[in-house]
């Protein structure tokens, strides 16, 4: 049993001198880049590209979040109502997270030089971003990865060989994929994408599936917000999302996306967006008080927390999900975050 | 939970650790532990479904003490309760739903007004594995080979022990109880065996399988726009996905288990080398092939009869294989394919007339052998396409698109490139041919830091195919 036990950890310490080798190989950027280009995930490229044809943002809008900020602001119509200098640019990547959002920024700001204007960062209207994208050690540095472990994420592990995979793929990649798909090239000047419409009653039906999982997020985050003694279940609940969901790492990244934007003097808000459950029931404001609670550091006088609050968003019919809006639904998001942009331009 | 997760990593540290260092030397203790935690690994998938294989459990130990026990009639009345109880659950679970839509869709063309509601239940998971492995119990104790067993944690062990329990083997009683009742001391040479098993096993299924699995979706799902070439390569990557699927799944299961000093029946043996379809059959899914030999093929005369009796058998076996599969006619249709060509080998050479020492002699040149492992193997990735297809529509559909699209195109380079990964891999299959179970280089005096390179080698493709490419659950999951 020794010997076999001996032999087994002889070989997972060398297999870890291997791996550890392939880690802080670093690739070209571009090439880290090309591989989301006929995925899903294609926005990844089309930013990276757009970025490089990018000299400054100085008078630019930036929209930075998840799918529901992708698929949520129309930037062409922003565009086309701001008469003014200033432009407006979505960088949001389907099913992103704040550790993404984080590198992103860090990119722009740091290595680029880019200094946006303003920018907006994206929260659901029910929840916090959790675990983390399937692409964050394709445009995380691989000692950024390394950094995350120390930021606490629970998912150190799994980004570390995600990292060593993107790097032995640069040569086992030549037999591992089909062509991808050229449909799923994102091709736009703007960074937008709609969303497929879909019919209210199959709105519905994904609503009351999931609006018992919401409600019973907002109570614990009402019970959490009451403050005092926590009952056990909560605690459980509580420790549980932060840990395993990987949600403690999330607040984490953003809390250095904040602090960066405040390094470098960029103006940002806080976008809450529209979620059906929340709408109904009338809690848009649960997710701001807890932004609020949770992030310190910010300085809400000068930093909004953007809470969407209109009847529009109680109907299916702007919906594709709980979460995600239609064109019709983007377009009214779009209007209302231009009207909170520029206050000036309601009359 | 799936043999390829994190999460199997870390329960098998767990079992393996509690097992050996632990309970060491504590014999009941150590079988206990390995039923629990085939509870454990069961209830990953749909924890209440416990109570659906319990059930059985309880009705073969109980069948199997009655048969013994009983004589005349009597044995054989419990003989058919215990079978008709088993395949019931079997039949609710896997067919209800199957046989209540086909007999909707008759009614409704003979114009009766006649429909009952399917029932649309989720199937257990690895049901018609355990299943047939009851069965095979029963029926063994019935024809008086085996005892029947009396320690309930045994038997339970034997019927949910967790490297098998979802997708086989499918194991016989005298090769397995025994096992479960001899006190274990660990021996390094089955464990580290056992650890190369699981190794090669998952190189097959994340590798192998996962990266064909890419080129077979995209054939299979894009048929109607591709060239000819790129379908036959899509068909010959979903062989080589199911191969790689299974027998990946198969080796670490027998791995897995010799970890735990119970060793496991082959399952596979380098089915694609196989030179006819009847060889082909003694190398692939072993375990099934000879369940339906011995408690089907056998029982109904198997090659001993003559005329077209002999041709009802194959049908007979072939056809059942093909539902054991699953409750679609695409399985069996595949199976009917299977017993068409099989029944033409048997047509040709006649083995039930010529003694098999005429069939050992004759002579076999190497060509023949390539000629007829080539044509072996198309017949085998034709009756894929029925499997892997969606219906038996859009089978027929992708065959045709191979013949009426046109036959070189652009995607055809795209798909020449599976070639990389499959070339080396039969030949890496070819050189291993004489390893004992096919694990992998046991047979070869390599020295040890080639092998030990070998093994660094297959981990990284492992960790790279792991996490940059889709993963498909495994196939024989859902049988």
């Amino acid at each position: 049993m020794k010997t076999f036990a001996k032999k087994i950890l002889f070989r997972i310490f060398l297999l870890t001198l291997v791996v550890s080798a392939l880690f802080v190989l670093k690739l070209p950027r571009s090439y880290y880049f090309s591989i989301p280009e006929k995925t899903d995930f294609s926005k990844m490229t089309w930013i990276e590209n757009k970025l490089n044809a990018t000299n400054n943002l100085d008078s630019t809008v930036v929209f930075m979040g998840s799918s529901i900020c992708f698929n949520g602001i129309n930037d062409s119509l922003l565009n086309s109502w701001d008469t003014s200098t200033t432009q407006y640019l979505n960088l949001g990547i389907t099913h992103t997270c704040y550790a993404i959002i984080d590198v992103l920024l860090e990119n722009l700001v740091e290595e680029r030089k880019l200094h946006p204007k303003k920018v907006l960062l994206c929260f659901k209207g029910d929840a916090m971003a959790n675990n983390i994208h399937n692409f964050y050690s394709l445009v995380a540095e691989s000692d950024q990865i390394l950094q995350s472990a120390a930021d606490g994420n629970m998912l150190f592990i799994p980004s570390f060989l995600k990292r060593v995979s993107w790097n032995v793929n640069s040569v086992t990649r030549s037999f591992k994929y089909v062509e991808g798909d050229d449909r799923l090239i994102f091709r736009s000047d703007y960074g937008f994408d709609p969303q497929r419409r879909r019919d209210s009653l199959e709105v519905e039906k994904i609503y009351k599936r999931l609006k018992t999982g919401s409600e019973a997020n907002f109570a614990s985050i009402e019970q959490e917000a009451k403050g005092g003694s926590r009952s056990l279940k909560l605690r459980l609940l509580l420790t549980k999302i932060d840990y395993l969901e990987n949600v403690k790492f999330q607040r984490t990244e953003f809390e250095r996306s904040a602090a960066l934007l405040d390094k470098y003097g960029i103006d940002y808000d806080i976008i809450l967006y529209p979620n059906l459950v929340s709408a109904r029931l009338g809690k848009e404001y649960l997710m701001a008080d807890y932004i609020k609670r949770t992030f310190t550091n910010i300085d809400y006088s000068k930093h909004e927390v953007i809470m969407i609050n209109d009847s529009a968003f109680r109907n299916a019919a702007n919906f594709v999900d709980v979460n995600h809006l239609n064109p019709d639904g983007a377009e009214i998001l779009t209007r209302i975050v231009y009207e909170k942009l520029n206050p000036k331009s309601v009359n | 939970m799936l043999f390829n997760s994190p999460e199997f990593l870390v329960f098998l540290i767990i079992v393996f650790i509690a097992y050996w260092i632990i309970l060491k030397d504590r014999h009941r203790l150590q079988s206990t532990l390995l039923l629990v935690s085939s509870c454990i690994f069961y209830m990953f998938f749909i924890p209440k479904y416990i109570f659906i294989l319990f059930i059985t459990i309880l009705i073969d130990y109980f069948a199997g003490m009655k048969i013994a026990t009983s004589e005349g009639r009597k044995r054989k009345v419990y003989l058919i309760v215990s079978i008709i109880s088993t395949c019931m659950v079997l039949f609710v679970f896997k067919y209800y739903d199957f046989f209540v839509s086909n007999v909707n869709s008759i009614s409704s063309l003979v114009g009766w007004n006649y429909s009952v509601d399917v029932m649309k239940i989720i199937l257990p998971i690895g049901l018609s594995f355990h299943t047939f492995q009851s069965l095979s119990y029963v029926i063994e104790v019935y024809r008086r080979k085996q005892e029947p067993e009396k320690d309930f944690l045994i038997y339970s062990l034997y019927v949910m022990y967790f490297p098998q329990l979802v997708a086989g083997p499918i194991e016989r009683a005298s090769n397995l109880l025994h096992q479960f009742h001899e006190k274990k001391k660990f021996h390094f040479k089955l464990a580290a065996e056992g650890m190369h098993q699981i190794l090669w096993g998952m190189f097959k299924k994340v590798v192998i399988a996962d990266t064909c699995a890419a080129y077979a979706n995209h054939a299979f799902s894009s048929h109607d726009t591709l060239s000819g070439f790129s379908l036959i390569i899509g068909a010959v990557a979903f062989a080589f996905q199911i191969y790689g699927d299974f027998s990946g799944y198969s080796d670490i299961a027998l791995g897995t288990s010799k970890l735990f000093g119970v060793r496991l029946m082959r399952n596979f043996n380098l089915p694609y080398f196989a030179t006819n379809i009847a060889e082909f059959w003694r190398r692939w899914h072993i375990s099934l092939s000879t369940w339906f030999r011995d408690y089907v093929y056998f029982p109904l005369g198997g090659s001993r009869v003559d005329g077209w009796k002999l041709y009802r058998n194959v049908f007979v076996i072939f056809v059942l294989s093909g539902i054991w599969h699953g409750a679609n006619w695409t399985f069996v249709m595949w199976g009917l394919i299977h017993s068409v060509f099989y029944s033409f080998y048997v047509l040709i050479y006649k083995p039930h007339k010529k003694s098999k020492a005429i069939l050992a002699e004759k002579k076999s040149s190497r060509l023949s052998d390539i000629t007829g492992g080539v044509i072996t193997f198309a017949i085998v990735t034709f009756a894929w396409v029925f499997f892997r297809a969606a219906n038996v529509n859009e089978a027929f559909a992708y065959i045709a698109d191979i013949f009426t699209q046109p036959f070189l195109g652009q995607d055809a380079k795209s798909f020449l490139r599976l070639g990389i990964l499959i070339i080396p891999f039969l030949l890496l299959e070819w050189f291993n041919r004489y390893s004992s179970e096919g694990v992998i280089f046991s047979s070869y005096n390599i020295k040890p830091s080639v092998r030990l390179a070998i093994e660094l080698v297959l981990a990284v493709l492992i960790i790279d195919c792991f996490y940059t490419l889709d993963h498909e659950q495994f196939i024989y999951f859902q049988f």
